[in-house]
């Protein structure tokens, strides 16, 4: 990164809506309907935490493996996928002291070109009774899963092997 | 326009998030960002900057994470120095009083 792109970093902040599916990045990223029935909850229940994910998204849409902060992890341990998968994360884990209850986690996968992003699981963490480890052991697996299937029915372009 | 119930869906299909929330986000996750590419982007490892500070590549790590109205302007400072940059607590005043805006309260 430049001095002059460092410089430019606080425009982004001046859009206050959203953006547009215009472009060709964006147009490749799916939800899954739990991710987004998910999602439209938050919407209603804790607005600054949809906020947050739909922040943490498009993070990880501009930047995808360049992404550095917390709000995006690449590789998760327990997926077939490996680096080719991921979570997006709310509320940022050193924040995790004021959110005893909440810690919402996106699950996707890609591949290593990024021509698509799915996202397949988001639930919170913190709340599952087993505990963070087996959260991640079966969501992990049923967002492989949910990946396999997609591809099975619509054969994305350069699917990674899990 | 109805959906089958086992279709996926793209961002237009989403709710749209509060601005002013979803502009502070986005603010958060840049000044996150914003720090560890000024680390990366000079070639240097947490380890790095930790050996430079004297802590624990942790607290490193810790200080990049944070929010970034909860870092310290000392704290700051001090990382700015360890990645490299020449700056100090008088640059941080003269930066800060060229870039303030109008104030709002009369």
């Amino acid at each position: 990164m430049t001095r002059s792109q460092l410089s430019v970093w606080p425009d982004w902040a001046a859009s206050t809506q959203p953006e547009s599916t215009d472009r060709s990045l964006s147009g490749m990223l799916r939800f899954s309907p739990q991710f987004k029935q998910a999602l439209e909850h938050l919407h209603t229940t804790d607005r600054e935490a949809f906020a947050g994910l739909r922040a943490a998204i498009w993070y990880l849409d501009e930047h995808r493996r360049g992404a550095l902060a917390p709000d995006v992890k690449w590789k998760l341990a327990q997926s077939g996928f490996g680096t080719n998968s991921g979570e997006i994360r709310w509320p940022n884990p050193e924040c995790q002291a004021e959110h005893s209850r909440t810690a919402w986690r996106g699950l996707f996968v890609t591949n290593a070109t990024g021509e698509w992003l799915l996202f397949t699981v988001l639930g919170n963490k913190a709340i599952h009774q087993a505990g963070s480890a087996a959260w991640y052991d079966i969501n992990t697996a049923e967002s492989d899963r949910i990946a396999n299937d997609y591809h099975a029915r619509f054969r994305l372009q350069n699917f990674p092997k899990a | 326009m109805s959906q089958h119930p086992d279709d996926w869906y793209g961002l237009e299909d989403l709710p749209d998030p509060d601005p002013d929330l979803y502009v502070a986000a986005k603010t958060r996750i840049m000044a996150s960002h914003f720090l560890v590419a000024l680390r990366e982007n000079g070639g240097q490892s947490l380890q790095d900057i930790a050996d430079r500070k004297g802590v624990t590549k942790a607290a490193v790590h810790q200080l990049e994470n944070r929010p970034f109205d909860k870092i310290q302007v000392g704290n700051l400072l001090s990382y700015l120095r360890a990645i490299g940059y020449d700056v100090d607590a008088e640059w941080a005043a003269a930066t800060l009083a060229a870039g303030l805006p109008e104030p709002t309260l009369s």
